[in-house]
This record gives C-alpha cells, structure tokens and sequence, in this order.
C-alpha cells in the first residue's frame, strides 16, 4: 500500500515515537523511508548571516537525532534517507513529501494546549490540511 | 532609573526577552528588537542614555559593515551588468518617487524628504536571502543575480546618505582621499594582518578592523557624512577574506548580536510613538504602495530586457521592495541629526517594517517561480543508506539527545 513514507524528524520524544510507527510500517509494507528535518529560518531576517547561523545551528541540532533515526531504521532493516531541509516546516514537509513521491507522512504530536496553538499554531494540523498524501499523527505519552 | 548596571540590565532583560520570543516564533530577532523597543518606549516609559547611543550607533556601523562582508565579489562580477542596472534602478525610482511625494504632496522639508527617499529606496539582501534559501533559488542564475542587485540598491542607499547631508569642505576631501587610500590597501593589509596576528587571545585582528571602522567613520562624521558609508565600503573591501575567514565572522557576530545591535534596533523602536503611527495611518499606507510601485517602475521592466518570465520577474520585483536594516539606519540618522520629527520618524520606520513583512508574504504566496519547486527537494544534508542486518531494537533503546534549544519542527 504505501512505498515511500516520510517520517518528521525534529529530535523530540513525539518525534521518536513517530519514527518507530513509520518504521513499523515500513516493514510491514516494504516501503522506504525519508526522515526529514524542517531547519526554520528567521522571518524577516536582518543579516545574510542570521540566515547562515540558522541554517548551521539547526544542521547540527538534526545531525544527530537524524542518526540515530538511521541506525535505528538499519537494524531494522528499513531503507532510509535523511534530509535537512530549510523552510516553514508544515509548508516545507508537504512540499519535499510531494517532490520524492512519498505516499504517507507520519509525524509526532505534541498535544499543544488551545493557547499555545493559537500562538504557534500547529504544523501537524497544518500539514493534514495541504498534503496531497495520508498523515498520520501519532499522538500519546 | 540612575543605577548603570540595573538600566544596563533592564536593557538587556529586553533584548533576552526579545530573543526568546524570536526563538519561538521564528521571527527574526531584529525584528521583535524593535517591536519590544516600541512597546517599552511607549508602555514603560523607557528612555535612551549616551552609553546606549554609544553602543546602539556601534551596532549599527558594525551591522553596516557584516553586510558589505556579506558580498560575494564574484557574484557580483559575473552579472554585472544585469545586477547593476536593476539594484541603480530599485534605488532611484523609489528614491525620486518617495522624495517627490514627500516633498511636494505631504510637504516636508527637503532634507526630510531626502531622507524619507533614501529610508525607502532600500533592499533587505537578508530577508531576499531567506526566502531563496527557502525555495532553493540562492543556487539558480536568477538567485545570484538579484542577491547581487539588492548590494547594489543597498550600496545606492549608503552612498546617498553619506553624500547628501556631508559638507563640502576640507573635511570631506581629507575623508574622501584617506578613505580612497585605505580602503585600497584594505584587501592586502588585511590578509598580511591576519597572517601574521590572526587567531591570537587577544583578538588582534578584530581589534584592527574595530580601529578602521572607528577612523573612517569618525573622519566621516566629521565632514557630516555618515559612518554607516565607509563601514559598507570596507566590509566591501574585505568581502573576499571573509568568505574564507568563516571564523572570524562568526566571532564578529556574536559580538554583534549578543551586545550591539540589540541596543540599535530596541532604540530604533524606542523612538517610535505609537499615537504617531496612528496619526500616519494614511501616509503609511501610501508610502508603502508608493514604495512598492516605483520598485515595480524600476525592476519589473529591467526583468523583462534581461528575459525574467513574468513570474520570476514579478517575484524578484516583490523581493527587492522589502528593507529593514538600511531603511531603519537612514530613518534614525535623519532623526537624531534633527532632519525629520519624530513623527516623521515613526511613519517611516513603520513603512519600513511593513516593507519587509508586505512585499515577501505577497511574493511567496502569489509568485513563487515555479523554478523554486523543482529545486524543493534539494536539502541542506542529504544521505542515502541501505540496511546492512536485521538485528530488532526496541524504540525506547534509542537515545536521542536534545542539545539545542527548544523543539524545532513537527508537533
């Protein structure tokens, strides 16, 4: 059914348990996985460089929970590609799931109170509302 | 508030706050400076100090300067003529159109309409820069091309601001021929100076740079020219160096950005009155679309000479029209050299911040070029790997580490 399956990597617990669902997954259905990280650049920036240490700052902050995403994609003897890429992270997940082919996105929930949505408002429901593909949100503790 | 380390600290409680909020919302921090300069200017009463001049005036001869370092030169020799005729376009028309209707329709006087020209002839390379990073066009023709029109636009901007208000005497020509002099052996000596001290404790090459924006910008002030000048004329002149000296830049802002520019955009935002944005509503707005309309005078044909499709042309148009950082220096030199009021002020730093949000939701909303999608897929860190065994490992084994701030991404 599903042959490609994007999973959301941002380094967090909801993160995690989002990658061992896609990676349940794609054993299940000998699909392949890309984990993908949203490296969020400055609105408005004010210096070429601001723009530059972001894009350091969040390459190095992915770096490492994409590895472990890998190792643990490898032992279980799932395919998997990772990526950092730059952008709004619903707009920018939507858009890469697009441009691979992928079929399925899977990503964590964070449970965000009403106020906090409202605020920062919440790129799972974001990303349900324009991906042309199923997501699948994995909420819970 | 007179205990010097309690405002020092109040100040730079604000630009925490500031920051953590830029850090959770994604907006740039410059942008929340300014916004929490505003609130605290007009809600609690905050008001600015010498040392706070000193500082915020620093900050912005040293962001000047990161900018003009911020040139890529062969980016900027390989389109010249392209890039150059559209950043000299997207300065005058805004230039002329803005001073025209400041000067004869709302009736300012001409060194305020001056300055208001020269606050909304500016590009902001950085929010340029943001959104192609985003669409992945900084890497197509069309990318290097505008980025390098927008140095341009930002050099017309510096350039009419230290000509228009300095005095022509002595004074101007000592600085002009210095500046000439120095400038020309920047390159040299810069690279002879790190060679030799560079990468020591005691930051001697910093030092030195320090010394050459505090000299040209001091002989600046005195011919009346702004220091803001020959900080982008030497960033310029080192550009090449500090694209390979990545650390040294790095070291440059973060200083930068952990104590000189918070004090410059929260002062910028301090002087802002809110009553006074309120009175401006009108000329704001006409501002702002006087802005955008003479960028699209300027740019949208030259886009189309050098064969831009429609959209690509529309887009970079609605890119060149936003402007934050010269925009705000032109406006806080005009008021502080008591060339505009402060109601003056306010209307045009409002301009200028709407002209960075504005113009940029419009373009990636309406004109995104549909080059940019195809480069969507090109990521910052791509690996590919195949698995070697099939050994299970339950999910809580893994061990992710949290190192960095807060949770970027998916909720």
């Amino acid at each position: 059914m599903f042959e490609r399956i994007l999973v959301a990597i941002d380094g967090s617990e909801h993160a995690r348990r989002a990658l061992t669902v896609a990676v349940d997954l794609a054993q299940k259905y000998g699909a392949s996985l890309c984990a993908v990280s949203v490296a969020h650049l400055p609105e408005f920036s004010d210096l070429r460089d601001e723009v530059n240490g972001a894009l350091e700052d969040a390459t190095k902050f992915f770096s490492r929970a994409l590895e472990e995403a890998k190792g643990f994609a490898q032992e279980e003897g799932v395919e998997i590609e990772t990526s950092v890429i730059p952008g709004h992270p619903a707009d920018a997940l939507v858009r890469f799931a697009e441009a691979r082919g992928c079929d399925l996105i899977v990503m964590g929930a964070r449970g965000l109170s009403t106020i906090q949505r409202y605020l920062m408002g919440s790129v799972s429901e974001a990303t349900v509302r324009h991906a042309h593909c199923p997501v699948l949100v994995v909420k819970g503790k | 508030m007179t205990n010097l380390w309690l405002t020092a600290s109040l100040w730079m409680g604000l630009a925490l706050v500031s920051g953590l909020l830029a850090s959770w919302t994604g907006i740039s921090i410059s942008l929340l400076e300014i916004f929490i300069g505003v609130l605290a200017g007009n809600l609690l009463g905050l008001h600015t100090a010498p040392w706070v001049d000193y500082l915020a005036g620093f900050g912005s001869i040293l962001l000047t300067f990161l900018a003009g370092a911020e040139v890529d030169p062969v980016v900027l020799r390989t389109k010249f003529k392209e890039s150059f005729s559209i950043g000299l376009a997207a300065f005058l028309l805004p230039f002329a159109g803005v001073y025209l209707f400041t000067r004869y329709v709302v009736g300012w006087s001409v060194p305020a309409a001056q300055i208001g020209g020269i606050a909304l002839s500016t590009t902001s390379v950085a929010v340029v820069y943001a959104v192609m990073v985003e669409t992945g066009l900084n890497e197509t023709e069309l990318g290097k091309l505008l980025l390098a029109a927008c140095f341009v636009n930002d050099l017309g901007t510096v350039v009419a601001l230290g000509v228009l208000f300095a005095d022509f005497n002595a004074w101007l020509l000592l600085f002009v021929a210095v500046s000439a002099f120095v400038l020309s052996l920047t390159p040299w000596l810069t690279r002879w100076f790190f060679r030799k001290y560079g990468n020591r404790v005691g930051q001697l090459e910093v030092k030195y740079l320090f010394f050459l924006l505090f000299f040209l910008g001091g002989l600046a002030s005195q011919a009346k020219s702004e220091a803001v000048l020959p900080a982008y004329l030497l960033g310029l002149a080192v550009a090449g160096f500090f694209l390979k000296e990545r650390d040294l830049l790095h070291r440059m802002r973060a200083m930068a950005f952990a104590l000189l520019t918070p004090f410059y955009f929260l002062k910028a935002g301090l002087l802002v009155s809110l009553p006074a944005v309120w009175a401006s509503l009108g000329f704001i707005a006409l501002a702002l679309l006087l802005k955008v309309f003479t960028k699209f005078l300027g740019v949208w044909p030259l886009t189309r000479v050098f064969r831009f499709d429609p959209r690509e042309g529309m887009y970079s148009t609605l890119l060149m029209s936003t402007g934050l950082t010269f925009g705000t220096i032109s406006a806080l030199f005009g008021l502080t050299h008591g060339i505009v009021t402060r109601l003056q002020y306010t209307a045009l730093v409002t301009v200028v911040i709407l002209s960075a949000v504005v113009p940029t939701i419009v373009a990636q909303r309406f004109f995104l070029p549909l080059a940019a999608f195809g480069n969507r897929g090109a990521e910052l860190s791509p690996t590919a790997v195949r698995p070697e065994g099939k050994k299970r490992v339950k999910a809580d084994e893994l061990a992710f580490e949290v190192k960095l701030g807060n949770e970027k991404g998916d909720d």
